[in-house]
């Protein structure tokens, strides 16, 4: 839907279903986008900027009980410093994971009250620093706040486009006709979106470290 | 894409699964979008930066190489040509003119160089000057902090991080801060004092002629030496050391008219491309005003509502009202918040 503005020169334009572009969805090649990064990519950047930052900050609220003020400044001085030690992330592990970690050493850092720099060094990669989903137990499957952040987290990397139909279709219910009316798509296109956007779910939960859900939590859920 | 494969591999999610943990996570919590755009842009300063300071690394790396190479063939030659002589070292780029406006020079070494457009470069060391009327300007340091100058305002930059104010004006907003309770290193020397800043954004004074000095902060906290004592500025909070060394404090506004010089200054800001949530987060930055939204909807909306076009030539207090009204909202402004409601 594109508004024009009422000024001359400005036009603004909404986009129904979230702002992240999908063309632009680069989460496959993370060590690519890193030194696309590096070498001064402005669109690597963009990329990097949409669909990593608000999953940090979600993982630093979520220790930080919610409080917003320190959430920013730990945020914000996590990936000020993180992106100038871009190159000491090598690619083995998920990128999200590297980001965790070094937001939750600043964390640590922040309430131990040492000044000195978070350990950027080492392997580069800490996957542990994301939030563990409990697949081998069922009956904490439905009350796990971990789960349920892993979740959202895989969300905040997926194209808005694709988080937004996923949430619609299975938390809010909502038929495929009804999202591809919000869409402005086909039924058929909106099928393919989802389709699409439950291949970019079940590859980044995977690159993160979840599992496959037991039948029993499968039965459960029901 | 076919998902009958996933479901074959086993030991990844089926669809069905995909839905069931989904549902059993609920919907994710909102994250606050104007926060979220000051740390996306404070982020942007600090990759930018660290950018040209690595393309000019990696520069000076291939420089040194082909130098290298040519000096195994010529070094005798060389010796020869260069016996006698010490070249000093080249100057450091330290700033650049993001602002400017009047006749605004930067000297150093008694070379004076008039400052004409944004992209000018300064070297460490050089004493900027803004003289006559509406001579005013901008500058990013190369680490990033943003050094703005008033009208009749003599600085020296001395290093990336440590300035000298001989008289004038002169406000920091450094940007990328250096964390919850951290200093981010800017010192600030006057004949009166040092102000040293554990915050984000803050103005020094000199009053014209008077051995005096006037600090006030918009946001975070500064620290001030003189005669061997220490003081703690918070955000609107203004410190006076006065000619005798007396000092005193008062409560000030981080918006309205005692501000108004910043706006004069503010770099050129592209909206193309940026989120009107982003754009406001600039408008609160440079402004000092607070960003609220009628409904918690219209928040929501402002995270999606991608900008375009320009506003050059408007100041930060008068493009929001421009802008909103093209997406189909407005502002009122009220005590310094600016709410962001419906269009009716």
């Amino acid at each position: 839907m594109d508004t024009q503005s009422r000024i001359p020169g400005l036009r603004a334009r909404e986009n129904r279903v979230g702002m992240r572009d999908e063309t632009r969805w680069e989460r496959l090649d993370e060590q690519s986008l890193v030194t696309r990064m590096r070498s001064g990519d402005e669109e690597a950047y963009e990329v990097f900027s949409q669909h990593y930052i608000p999953a940090v900050y979600r993982f630093a609220i979520a220790r930080l009980d919610g409080d917003a003020q320190l959430a920013n400044d730990i945020v914000q001085s996590t990936l000020c410093k993180v992106v100038t030690k871009l190159g000491t992330y090598r690619g083995d592990g998920p990128l999200l994971g590297w980001l965790c970690a070094c937001c939750r050493n600043e964390i640590a850092m922040h309430f131990r009250g040492i000044p000195r720099e978070v350990g950027f060094e080492g392997d580069g990669v800490d996957s542990s620093a994301l939030p563990a989903p409990q697949s081998g137990q069922p009956d904490a499957l439905l009350l796990s706040a971990e789960t349920s952040e892993l979740v959202h987290l895989v969300l905040d990397i997926l194209p808005e486009r694709q988080a937004q139909v996923l949430g619609w279709k299975y938390v809010d219910g909502v038929s495929v006709r009804e999202i591809s009316l919000r869409c402005g798509l086909s039924e058929k296109a909106t099928e393919s979106l989802l389709t699409r956007a439950r291949v970019a779910f079940r590859e980044v939960w995977a690159s993160l470290g979840g599992g496959a859900v037991p039948a029993r939590a499968r039965s459960e859920a029901r | 894409m076919n998902d009958e494969r996933y479901e074959a591999a086993g030991n990844v999610l089926s669809d069905d699964q995909i839905g069931e943990l989904l549902r059993a996570s609920g919907p994710r919590a909102d994250l606050p979008s104007l926060e979220l755009a000051a740390i996306r842009a404070k982020t942007c300063a600090a990759w930018q930066n660290e950018s040209r300071h690595s393309r000019s690394a990696a520069k000076r790396t291939w420089i040194t190489r082909i130098a290298i190479a040519a000096a195994v063939g010529g070094a005798l030659l060389l010796v020869w040509m260069l016996r006698g002589r010490v070249a000093a070292p080249a100057p450091v780029e330290i700033a650049t003119v993001e602002f400017v406006s009047g006749h605004v020079t930067a000297t150093r070494d008694g070379a004076r160089t008039d400052l004409v457009s944004r992209g000018d470069r300064i070297v460490e060391g050089s004493t900027i000057t803004t003289e006559g009327h509406a001579a005013r300007a901008a500058l990013r340091i190369a680490s990033g902090v943003e050094l703005r100058l008033d009208e009749a305002t003599k600085a020296t930059i001395v290093s990336a991080s440590e300035f000298e104010l001989t008289g004038g004006v002169v406000y920091f907003d450094t940007g990328v801060s250096a964390g919850p309770g951290k200093s981010n290193g800017i010192v600030v020397r006057t004949e009166s004092g040092i102000a040293r800043d554990i915050g984000t954004r803050f103005e020094v004074r000199v009053p014209d002629g008077a051995r005096a000095m006037v600090v006030r902060v918009r946001d975070g906290r500064v620290s001030v030496e003189n005669n061997g004592g220490r003081h703690e500025v918070a955000a609107e909070k203004e410190l006076v050391v006065a000619s005798n060394g007396q000092v005193t404090t008062r409560e000030i506004r981080g918006w309205g008219a005692g501000w108004e010089w910043i706006l004069a200054t503010s770099p050129r800001y592209e909206i193309e491309g940026r989120t009107l949530s982003e754009f406001l987060a600039w408008v609160a930055r440079e402004t000092g005003w607070t960003v609220r939204f009628s409904d918690p909807a219209i928040e929501s909306r402002a995270r999606v509502i991608v900008l375009h076009g320009t506003i050059e030539g408007t100041r930060p207090d008068e493009a929001p009202f421009a802008v909103l009204a093209g997406s189909g909202l407005e502002g009122k402004l009220a005590d310094g918040v600016l709410e962001v409601r419906e269009a009716n």
